[in-house]
């Protein structure tokens, strides 16, 4: 709803001017030529009434097929598009009406579009694209004599052309950059980019006022050429101090100097003459007649005061009879847009030719890098095979070493083998022995003795050979604790202390006392010597021995505990060994103590009620 | 009443003679034959079939053990009694597992052999505590035989458990509530197994070999 309100707002509005112009109610060309010529500029435009009869200026162009208002149209909206910011759009909307005035021969409309573009393309530093538009602006302007137009085209071509020589001379550079350049990737790009922005910041419209940063000198650009300004008063004709853009050193050497060919140019102040400039000469144009083959007034830059004074100027002057013969516009042109031409081609040859080294730069590169990864690769797998062979020699040493220690170990595991062979055979020797000839003879001399007591009748003579006899026994039961020791097969805790309550339960019995005997349920799985079992057995006997023939007891009690180390109790309730002072007691208790000394143990003996015997062994 | 026919298998003369006069003068034994070495054993004693034979064990040529080992077969109704000096001695063991009903110790003074012949010949056997450790683990060994014939009873075990810890046949009597006579019963009863055993381990070894 809102639109159309709009659209009948501007209907109305449309028809207002249209009557205001003329009574008819026809839209001609004419009409359409006022109305552009009116309404199009982009103040206007940005009046949104306006900017609504300029579509619908459109329309009825479009209606009416009438195609130099449309390309028209497309132009204005271009430029529309561009006080906006709308660079692409602007692009798109300039393509469409070249693209309109090609197909309808259109080569004013055609022109002024192409000149759109190509100034679009020359601000925003697209060097060739400006080119190649202004080159069609010009092969359309050329014959149409507007001359106006031509002039200020024909700069802006002089411009366009020094441009794209300052081009091809970076593309050059950087062409042999590429080519003999060791940098590396990161460079090269940098190149690449610099190629991309290298027309930048060199646009500067006409009047700009310009200072090198870090320099005292002050320039104004006129018609894409620089001049001295000489003074703060000829500045003010142009700015002020702040309109003076400090731009990047080095910046102006890119713009040339005036004067340049096809220039009209007057000071401010001081000199009063028009001059033309040709050749690096300055022609006075001798009329206003004349100065309208050049472009006339418009086309007349003013230059700083005093600034004309050091130029060269040529005695000749340009009259009506001399201005073709002076400065041919077309044949400028010509020569001109041919060198363009060739510049553009040049251009196109660098560029392909720069695109081509680097894409060769980069395989290069490429390849380099391949090869450097390869390399590295390479150096990766020969450190990790000398790692490994490292590793493994270092294992064969260790497994050499350890094969080694191991054949050591098990030579002194043989050795010690051998020993213990050796110990175990003499024992079992020792073993036989006692129990051949030992035992046999002792056996035998028993039985001689019992066979001879027989005989007798003296009971004297008989009980000394009943003594013969009991030795022998006791001789017997000796090697039996002798051989029970000796053998391997009883050296654990547990066979000991079995042996310990066999022989105490048995020697108690035979002797008639009442034998209590405590083992603990658990026995220790550790190995008692063969020391250690001989000698903790006959400190038992002993203590029995000396129980049964001194304290005149009654009842023994033994026990046995590990806490971890072996413990023995041994108590009776006999009459104490304080009351008897036996020297044969105290030969027996100085045995007892050599033998736990022996092991390494620990003895006491308490005068309890009867005696306490307790003594320790390590395990 | 018969007499128990006796033989003595013994090298030294003065023991040989001396057991041979005591049995002669008692009235429940008489000496059928004595021998000095093995080899004249082996030959005769399977003819003779004695009731008992009391054994050297450590004889000039061929061992006691030896010879029980050949000729115990032979002699189905024979009792062989082991004569050792030591008691302890792994022989006794061994001649034990390869038939012999019990052993006599040398150093058993005269009086007390015939009582102890009589004992062993009525089905009681002497057992130590280290002789009684060997047989628990004689049949611990013994895996190759079937279950019934390897294992004993639970009272023969518990005996021979309390014999391997040193107790006595008094204490043992004791501590399981039976009598004195019935420990030694059970005594003979663990070394008939450990015959048996002994055996079944002897035929399957035979039978492997074929």
């Amino acid at each position: 709803m809102r639109k159309r309100s709009a659209h009948l707002i501007a209907y109305s509005f449309f028809c207002l001017i249209t009557t205001a112009q003329t009574d008819r109610t026809s839209f001609d060309s004419t009409w359409f030529e006022n109305y552009f010529s009116r309404q199009t500029t982009i103040r206007e435009l940005n009046d949104p009434a306006s900017y609504d009869s300029l579509e619908l200026v459109k329309t009825i162009a479009e209606k009416q097929n009438y195609y130099p208002a449309i390309c028209k149209y497309h132009i204005a909206k271009a430029s529309w598009h561009l006080s906006k910011k709308m660079t692409d759009s602007a692009i798109t909307s300039f393509q469409i009406a070249i693209d309109i005035a090609e197909k309808q021969k259109l080569e004013r409309e055609g022109s002024n579009a192409y000149l759109g573009l190509a100034n679009l393309y020359q601000f925003n530093g697209n060097t060739i694209d400006a080119a190649k538009n202004y080159l069609h602006a010009a092969s359309l302007l050329k014959d149409l004599g507007r001359k106006r137009l031509l002039i200020g085209l024909y700069r802006n071509l002089l411009t366009i052309f020094t441009r794209l020589k300052q081009k091809n001379g970076s593309l050059n550079n950087m062409l042999s950059a590429v080519v003999t350049s060791k940098s590396n990737e990161s460079d090269l790009i940098k190149i690449i980019n610099t190629k991309n922005s290298e027309d930048e910041g060199l646009n500067f419209p006409d009047q700009s006022l310009v200072k090198e940063v870090g320099a005292d000198i002050i320039y104004v650009i006129l018609g894409g050429a620089k001049f001295k300004v000489q003074n703060f008063e000829t500045m003010a004709s142009y700015g002020a101090s702040r309109d003076v853009q400090r731009i990047p050193a080095g910046t102006l050497n890119a713009i040339p100097d005036m004067p340049r060919n096809g220039s009209l140019l007057m000071e401010l102040h001081g000199d009063p003459k028009v001059y033309f400039v040709k050749d690096g000469l300055l022609y006075h144009v001798y009329s206003p007649e004349v100065l309208e083959n050049y472009g006339s007034w418009d086309a007349v830059f003013f230059t700083p005061t005093g600034s004309l004074k050091n130029f060269s100027k040529a005695t000749q002057q340009v009259t009506a009879e001399n201005v073709n013969t002076t400065f041919n516009i077309k044949q400028e042109f010509d020569n001109l847009t041919d060198s363009i031409r060739l510049e553009l081609e040049k251009n196109t040859l660098l560029s392909n030719e720069l695109s081509k080294k680097m894409a060769e730069r980069n395989i290069a590169l490429q390849n380099r890098k391949v090869l450097l990864l390869a390399s590295i690769a390479g150096a990766l797998v020969l450190l990790l095979i000398a790692f490994f062979l490292y590793r493994n020699l270092r294992q064969r040493k260790k497994i050499y070493r350890q094969q080694m220690s191991s054949l050591e170990k098990e030579k002194q595991l043989q050795q010690y083998h051998a020993v213990t062979n050796a110990k175990e055979e003499e024992r079992n020797r020792i073993s036989q022995d006692l129990h051949d000839d030992l035992g046999a003879g002792i056996t035998r001399i028993k039985f001689l003795s019992e066979n001879i007591s027989e005989q007798l009748q003296n009971d004297a003579e008989k009980t000394e050979l009943v003594k013969l006899k009991d030795s022998a026994n006791e001789l017997v039961e000796k090697m039996s604790e002798i051989i029970w020791a000796m053998n391997e097969k009883n050296n654990s805790w547990e066979d000991l202390v079995f042996y310990l309550r066999s022989y105490a339960v048995e020697y108690c019995n035979e002797n008639k006392l009442n034998c209590k005997f405590q083992v603990p349920d658990q026995l220790p799985q550790a190995l008692a010597s063969g020391e250690t079992r001989r000698n903790v057995f006959l400190i038992l006997k002993e203590c029995l021995h000396n129980i049964v023939k001194h304290a005149n007891a009654k009842n023994v009690f033994i026990k046995i505990h590990f806490s971890p180390a072996f413990e023995m109790t041994i108590q009776d309730d006999g009459t104490g060994f304080k009351m008897n002072g036996h020297s044969q007691k105290g030969n027996g208790l100085i045995n007892i103590q050599k033998r736990i000394k022996n092991i390494g143990g620990d003895i006491s003996i308490i005068d309890h009620t009867g005696t306490l015997v307790s003594f320790t062994a390590p395990l | 009443m018969e007499k128990i026919k006796v033989s003595i298998v013994e090298d030294i003369d003065e023991v040989r003679e001396s057991i041979g006069k005591l049995l002669q003068g008692s009235d429940k034994f008489t000496l059928t034959s004595s021998f000095t070495n093995a080899e004249q054993a082996e030959k005769s004693l399977p003819n003779q079939q004695p009731d008992i034979v009391i054994m050297d064990i450590s004889l000039p040529g061929r061992s006691g053990i030896e010879c029980l080992q050949k000729i115990k077969e032979r002699c189905g109704g024979t009792q062989f009694i082991m004569y050792t000096i030591f008691e302890d001695d792994e022989k006794v063991f061994e001649a034990l597992e390869a038939g012999a009903s019990g052993y006599l110790l040398k150093k058993t003074p005269k009086e007390k052999i015939l009582e102890s012949l009589n004992e062993l010949h009525e089905g009681g056997s002497p057992m130590s505590t280290q002789i009684a450790r060997k047989v628990i683990e004689a049949f611990q060994r013994r895996k190759m035989i079937s279950e019934e014939e390897r294992s004993l009873t639970k009272k023969e075990k518990e005996v021979l458990d309390l014999l391997a810890k040193g107790f006595l046949y008094k204490e043992i009597a004791d501590k399981l509530s039976i009598t004195i006579n019935t420990v030694k019963q059970h005594i003979h009863t663990i070394y008939e197994k450990l015959h048996v055993t002994n055996k079944a381990e002897a035929i399957n070894k035979i039978y492997v070999k074929k």
